[in-house]
């Protein structure tokens, strides 16, 4: 996935193993959930995790005891697939506008979209779909609050930003995945009578 | 009085519960009668129904991801040590390193053979003190033969004692 700096920052120690098997034991499930949730698929997941990890294991100093260990972990993997989107597309992805709406691609443009081709073999068709139309950091805001029902302020503090930030994200993120996803259950359900 | 358009910039954080009790209050009493905003909170709570219906699969971690972490990390750690390895066998590092102990280990042997006197014979230092008494310009050799040899005749006498 993401290149590696070619050494660690500092030099390894027993404590530092110690660390990364406890963060790996009590908190893997929940760092491999949020990571299949957000990519989609199980592949990336995968790899999303194992870096994730690699990452605390090289950071391990920088975490400050009595802060939220699920909140920085959280926090790399959703920077790593933030990165990881904007290498493949090889493009940067920007925040979309107040005014956007939630536009319907032909299936033709959807086929040449390996993020909405990910989605759509993993997950329920319909929201896939309407998830993989979103920023990477609207789908990040929208699972943190629906799925993982975090607060507005743990996930300012995941995404870096502010509060009225993400306040914004999600509203905008819903608006549009309530248009899509019923579009997207009718296509598949005329599909389904067609077929 | 709360507006239809304030009510819909809140319906997220009223659904979340992240208003103040104030605004809360003021939202549950508009929501009670406007049927359009009321909709709208439904299909939000729908909406938050629908994504947590769709991801309401738990996966345990694969042991494979523990197993790649374990793997990059050891390699890490050799890596890491390799370079630190490599590090001071620069000859940047190890020069100045080899000409610093050069530099403790002759000053240590000047120091140790500056102090230390040599070593000698019990049996030399007593033939040269024999030697020295007898030629001594200053007394009398008979003397000096009596003085060097009398403990051992006193030793002799005291035993026949």
């Amino acid at each position: 996935m993401t290149a590696r700096p070619s050494r660690p920052a500092e030099p390894p120690s027993d404590d530092q193993n110690a660390f990364l098997e406890h963060a790996m034991a009590t908190y893997g499930r929940q760092t491999y959930n949020y990571a299949y949730r957000l990519a989609g698929n199980e592949a990336d997941a995968r790899d999303l995790t194992q870096e994730a990890f690699i990452r605390v294991y090289r950071a391990w100093r920088s975490f400050q005891p009595g802060t939220s260990f699920l909140s920085w972990i959280y926090r790399i993997v959703t920077n790593l697939h933030r990165d990881e989107l904007r290498k493949r597309k090889g493009v940067i992805l920007q925040e979309l506008p107040d005014d956007n709406v939630a536009r319907e691609l032909p299936r033709e443009a959807r086929q040449h979209d390996p993020i909405a081709q990910i989605h759509e073999r993993q997950l329920s068709e319909s929201v896939a779909s309407a998830l993989a139309r979103l920023t990477p950091d609207q789908r990040a805001v929208v699972l943190l609050a629906d799925v993982e029902e975090r607060s507005y302020q743990e996930i300012a503090d995941i995404m870096a930003c502010s509060i009225g930030t993400v306040r914004s994200r999600l509203h905008r993120a819903r608006l549009q995945l309530r248009k899509m996803i019923p579009r997207a259950r009718a296509a598949e359900q005329q599909q389904g009578s067609t077929a | 009085m709360m507006t239809c358009h304030d009510c819909q910039e809140l319906l997220t954080d009223y659904q979340r519960g992240e208003l103040t009790a104030d605004n809360d209050a003021a939202l549950f009493e508009h929501i009670s009668t406007c049927p359009q905003c009321r909709a709208e909170l439904d299909g939000q709570t729908e909406l938050t129904a629908t994504l947590r219906a769709a991801f309401s699969q738990e996966l345990d971690m694969p042991a494979s991801v523990m197993a790649s972490v374990r793997q990059s990390v050891h390699s890490e750690r050799r890596a890491a040590f390799g370079n630190a390895l490599r590090s001071w066998l620069r000859p940047v590092v190890l020069a100045p390193a080899a000409a610093g102990i050069v530099l403790v280990a002759g000053v240590a042997t000047y120091v140790h053979n500056g102090s230390t006197p040599p070593r000698v014979s019990a049996e030399y230092l007593v033939r040269q003190h024999v030697v020295h008494t007898l030629n001594s310009q200053s007394s009398d050799r008979a003397w000096n033969a009596y003085l060097l040899t009398s403990s051992t005749s006193d030793d002799a006498n005291a035993k026949t004692k």
